[in-house]
This record gives C-alpha cells, structure tokens and sequence, in this order.
C-alpha cells in the first residue's frame, strides 16, 4: 500500500469543529477545522494502547488509493477507452460536466477527459508521418499539470493568523504595539484576566483609531488606566458574524496605518507608556498574539522571557532583519565607511578590478584581442613547461 | 664564586625585571575615544553580580502552543528550565549522535575464511621437485580467490552510553532548538488540511485517467504544489532548510504529502525520533503530548529512585498551563 489520505469530514462534523474565527473564503485551506476529529489520537497515558485505533462509527473514512479502482460504480466509464492511438489530456471547457459528482464544488481545474487525436490515414491533408521521434516536440504528460496557474486556484494560497507581508516600518511596528497594548488591558479590565487568551478581530480602520486615541496613564506604582472609549474597543475585538463575509468588511481589513500617520501618532504619545510592565505571562500572551496577528512577526518565546516591558518588547519587535553579508553589516554600521583609508567592497577585489581601476583593463584587452588570446582563463592553453622544468620535475 | 655569580644575575634581573617599578611609572598612551565594538565583546556588561545580591536563577520558561498551519497562538504553558532551557553542551550532543549511529549500524558485512571458501583442500602441487615455491591448498589467503584473513565478520557495532547522559542529550537539543526559536509546539492533532475539492476528486477517480489507474502523478503534482505554497507561507521550506514534524502516530495526509514533498520537510513518529534528528533541518514542529512524551522518557537524571516517607521524586512538572487550556 503506498499512501493513504483522509478523505473528507463527513458533514455530521462539521458542526462542532473549531474553526479559526479568523474570516476567509471557505475553500481556503486555513478556514477549514484545523483539526481532523477523524484522527484517534495516540493515548499516552495508557501503554496497552499504543497503535491507532481507527474509529468505529466513521467508515470509508482513509482508503487506499490503490481500492478506488475496484469501485462497483466505475468512476472511469465516462473515458473512452485507449486504443493505441496518440493519446492527450486536454483541459475541458467546463470541468464541472466531466465530473462523476456534479455537486464537487472546484476552482481547480483536473485535466479533462483523454482524447485521441484521429489517424493520419482518417485525416485528408498533405501530412506525412515522422519516421524517426528525433527533434520531434514532446506533447502531454500530467507531471507538471498543477504547476499552470490556469490549473490552479488561489483560494488554495496559504492564509495564516498573522499578517502574510510583515511589517518592517519603525514607526507602524510601535504603533500596533500600542493597540496591542490597549486592547489587551481593555479587555483584561471589562471582560477579566480569563478573556486575554482569546481570538480577536483583525478590526478595520476605526478600531485602529480609536485604540491608539485611547490616553494611557501610567501612575507611580505601576498601574495603567485607560482614558477612553474602552468597552467600544472590547467590542471591536469581537467578533460579528453577519459582517464576515461583507465586502465593506473586507476592505477595511486590508487597511494598513501610513508610516506618516504612524511617526504622528508617536509624536504624540507620552513615553511613559512604555514602562508599562508585562510581567503578567497573560497580559504579554495577550499582546504579543495581537502583535503577532496585525504585524506577521512571530517573536519566540526564549526571546519573550527577558520583555518584561513594553520597551523591552519594543526593543525585540522593532529591529532591522540581520544582514546576510558582511558587506552589510559593515554598510550598516556606517563605522568603516566615514574613514578616510578605507574603502568597502562588496565582494572581493579581482584582478580584473584592480586593472580596472587604474584604467588598464581596456588595453589589456585589446592586446589579448590582437593576439586572439582568451581575455579570462587559460583558454585551454597549459602552463610553461619550462616552469616545470625549472622546478626540477620531468 | 658561584655564589657571587648568582648574586650578580639576581641582582642584574632585578634592575631588568618585568617587575620592576620603573615600568608602572611609563606614561601611556592615550587611547582615541573612538569606541569599538567587537564580536567578542559581551553586548552587556551586566554579567556580574553584586555578592549581596540573592542569586535568583531562573526555573521556568514560557511555551506557547500554536494551531497548525495557522500559527495562531492558542495557549501558554510554563516549563522547567531542566526540560527547555538547560545549557548547550555540544559534547554531550556529539556523544549521543555516535551512540545512535553505532546502534543503527547493521554490522552483516561478512567475509569467508580460508575455511568458508568453495573448493577442495587438496595440496595443490607436491612440495618438492617442481621448482615452484610450496603450496597448500587453493583457498590460502595468499592466492588469489583464496580466504581473507582478517576480514569483516558481522557484529554488533553498538557502543554504551550512560541512561543519564543521554535522556540528557534529549533535553540538550530540546533546549537549543527552544533558545534559537526553532521549537515550535502546535495543538495535539496535527494533520495537514488538503483542499476538500482535492479529496474529493480524488474521491471520485477524477484524478487517474484510463491506462494510468496506477499512476499517481496528478495527485502528487498537486500535493508536491500545495505543500511548497503552505511551507513559503509559513516560512519553512526548503529555502529555510526544511521542517521535521513530530507527531504521537502517523498522520496519513501529512506524512503521504511530506513522502511527496521532500523537498520542503520530514514527519517523523515519536517512535522514530532520535537526537540526531533534532538537530537536523530548520525546525522542529512537534505536538504538544509528543514533546511531553518525549520528555518524560527522557529525564532519568531528574527522577529519582529512592522513596523517602513513602514519596518519590518524579522529578520536575511536564509543562504547567499559564493561559488558555
């Protein structure tokens, strides 16, 4: 048996998995329940049942590639049968028709049903058959067929929780961690410690503005109050399915803060609000899962356990990507640059560079031309066997 | 008149010697106030501490469980820094990768003896009066298509290593991928979601054409694309040297895809996890009861065997929840 797959959740199931909340087109593969109920899991705990158990009550739930095959009800019959002739998958004009069960929703497009081209001999044209395959165009073959993006769905592209392009602007980075910020001491103030683990709403335009209006004052011993419209923004967070799938919904999630309004906003905000303290593992969980859901950055935890402030955070989240080459770090340090004798190349100085810069290169070449030698390489041409000689070698 | 000699050296050292007061008194240079940073220098100089103040180490450290393929984050547990964050020790590390290659040499390399050779033992040739030096018989080491001496027998090549050190080792390179942030523990369940219009062809035969009902070339061509979107998307494929998945058994449509897409990663039961595959590839995915599994079979160094008022140590807390269940 070479593979098996799960084939889908019967619909019984689909009741009770727990989606993502987060919005997206339904054939996208993240929207689905992320996890399969089909799958008995291993118990750890008992030892007497180490091997999976397939469950009872769902049949015909993994199955052999090899079996489809030996189906009663042939789903091949609709094919014409092969008949030596010269054979070729052509994409049908509507994939739906050829389909056995109509109702399979698809924005994917299988190949269509195999054709047959009609024999040289049934066809009155001037053709006359090749009698040797050399030089011939190879045509068909389904190896590469989902590599067409004509084939292929983008529904299918992959749509996690956090944002697809991170965001690398200083000033927005800051920005969303303040709304992080808010948000989580929001709803850790109206709903209670136990809410801040929970999936919030990606919000559009005006949940970003009035999170970041939102005055934080931060007293003597630590304490954070919020000055302003806190139960509207533990509201935005939550979320509305009638709205889900409205296109004025969509639009407003796309919405990105300029990097103008952004350094505005910063200018500002009081700097005391980055003393606020994340010790509390909830708060933190909460705003780095925000961070994390409206900036793509993934911050890890090893990294996590010394950010026991908001500038601590800050200090991790907002920080250029590492440079791959030396060449950058050095252009990034800007400390070699400014030095009079000193000159930074980004890769090695050949040579043909060094020749270059005192203007020679040019001549050498012409030279090289005239003598219809090789300008780079030996050219095939061995070393001087005198070289050889001199060293005593035979 | 030795004694005088010495005396004189001694004396002469002491006029000369490193030691000597004279050298204290040098003026020295004084050094530009350009300030450089250097890849040795420590990027803080806070590493020592005050002997007054208390020493505090750290015991726990956070673990966040993600959903998979969303990354959403879904709970925080606390871990002992005996499980996640103990200190790289590449030797220990390098000890249990060889005691693994060791054992997982299959030693039937087997070479026949004079004795095993085919053939008759009959002395070739008298041993005298032919003029030709004296033989025994064909199977002689020394002739060609004769035994071999000292060839290779099949054995065992397996080495020891102490339980300790290696439950150890587990730990090491748990901790290392956690410190790099390349651990990355998802919700109990893991399985990759294919396309349900995907299943479903499948489902209906659509995917095998006439003459090629054993051909998998549609399905895989389909799994190997899906799979290179979903691994870009996350960051894990084989431009960010690959992923290894751990789960507690096998998931048939993770484990199928990633037989198809080798390229962008590797799953692997827990049963067949070892050290060395921990330290191999980009990351780890590992579920959430896999890795508590994996930990607790390997912590003989922190249990202890001996019962003391009817309790024994089981040494410290697999994972203790913080936020979410």
């Amino acid at each position: 048996m070479r593979r098996i797959i799960h084939l889908r959740r019967s619909s019984r199931l689909l009741g009770d998995c727990s989606c993502s909340t987060r919005p997206s087109v339904s054939s996208a593969p993240t929207s689905r329940c992320l996890v399969q109920h089909q799958h008995q899991h291993r118990d750890f705990s008992s030892p007497a049942s180490r091997r999976p158990q397939v469950p009872a009550q769902t049949p015909n739930i993994s199955r052999s590639y090899a079996q489809l095959h030996l189906k009663p009800k042939n789903p091949l019959a609709n094919y014409e049968p092969r008949n030596g002739q010269v054979e070729e998958y052509l994409p049908e004009e509507d994939p739906d028709a050829d389909l056995v069960d109509a109702d399979i929703p698809t924005e994917i497009k299988p190949p269509g049903r195999l054709r047959s081209a009609p024999r040289p001999d049934d066809v009155e044209t001037d053709y006359t058959p090749a009698l040797t395959a050399e030089g011939l165009e190879e045509v068909g073959g389904v190896a590469d067929w989902w590599e067409d993006d004509n084939h292929w769905s983008p529904s299918l592209e992959y749509v996690g929780f956090g944002r697809r392009d991170k965001i690398t602007d200083h000033a927005v980075l800051e920005a969303l961690t303040r709304r992080a910020v808010v948000e989580a001491l929001a709803v850790r103030e109206v709903e209670g410690e136990a809410a801040l683990g929970g999936t919030w709403q990606e919000g559009g335009r005006e949940a970003l503005l009035r999170a970041l209006e939102v005055n934080l004052v931060v007293g003597e011993d630590g304490f954070v109050a919020l000055d302003g419209k806190v139960t509207s923004i533990v509201e935005d967070l939550k979320s509305r399915p009638e709205a889900a799938d409205s296109e004025q919904q969509q639009g407003q999630e796309d919405f990105v803060l300029p990097a103008q309004q952004a350094t505005e906003f910063r200018k500002s905000w009081d700097k005391s609000w980055k003393t606020i303290s994340l010790e509390d593992p909830r708060l933190k969980f909460a705003v780095n899962k925000r961070v994390q859901q409206l900036t793509g950055h993934i911050i890890p935890d090893h990294k996590l356990l010394t950010a026991n402030t908001v500038a601590a955070y800050l200090s991790i989240l907002v920080k250029p990507p590492p440079a791959k080459k030396l060449a950058e770090v050095i252009a990034q340090k800007r400390e070699l640059l400014s030095l009079p004798n000193v000159t930074v190349y980004p890769r090695r100085v050949t040579p043909i560079d060094k020749e270059k810069m005192v203007g020679r290169w040019k001549v050498i070449v012409n030279e090289l031309d005239k003598r219809d030698l090789p300008i780079v390489g030996t050219g095939g041409y061995s070393k001087e066997p005198e070289r050889k000689w001199a060293m005593g070698k035979a | 008149m030795a004694g005088t000699g010495v005396k004189g050296l001694t004396e002469a050292m002491k006029v000369l010697g490193l030691s000597s007061q004279s050298c204290r008194t040098l003026p020295t240079r004084a050094l530009p106030s350009i300030t450089r940073t250097m890849a040795t220098t420590p990027p803080s100089p806070s590493i020592t501490r005050s002997s007054s103040d208390p020493w505090t180490p750290l015991t726990s450290v956070p673990l966040t469980i993600y959903a998979f393929p969303s990354l959403e984050p879904r709970s925080l547990e606390s871990w002992s820094t005996k499980h996640l964050h103990l200190p790289l020790r590449r030797d220990i590390l390098h000890q249990a990768v060889i005691f693994e290659g060791d054992a997982a040499r299959q030693g039937t390399a087997s070479a026949k003896t004079r004795y095993e050779v085919h053939g008759s033992h009959r002395k070739l040739y008298r041993q005298k009066g032919t003029g030709r030096a004296r033989v025994g018989d064909k199977q002689s080491p020394l002739r060609r298509g004769g035994g071999k001496t000292f060839g290779p027998r099949p054995r065992d090549f397996a080495t020891g290593l102490n339980r300790k050190v290696y439950d150890l080792a587990w730990r090491t390179a748990l901790s290392y991928r956690y410190r790099r942030g390349e651990l990355v523990v998802t919700e109990d369940g893991m399985e990759l979601p294919l396309p349900d219009e995907f299943l479903a062809l499948v489902e209906a035969g659509r995917l095998r054409g006439v003459g090629m009902e054993e051909s998998t070339e549609l399905e895989d061509g389909f799994v190997r694309r899906y799979m290179r979107g979903l691994m870009k998307g996350l960051g894990w494929g084989a431009e960010n040297g690959r992923t290894t998945f751990v789960t507690g058994d096998r998931r048939a449509n993770l484990f199928t895809s990633l037989e198809v897409a080798g390229e962008e990663g590797r799953a692997l039961e827990l049963e067949d996890v070892d050290v060395k595959d921990l330290l191999e590839t980009g990351r780890i995915v590992i579920e959430k009861q896999a890795l508590r599994e994996m930990i607790k079979r390997h912590q003989s160094d922190l249990v202890s065997n001996v019962v003391v008022n009817g309790v024994r140590y089981r040494g410290p807390e697999l994972g203790s929840p913080v936020v979410g269940a």
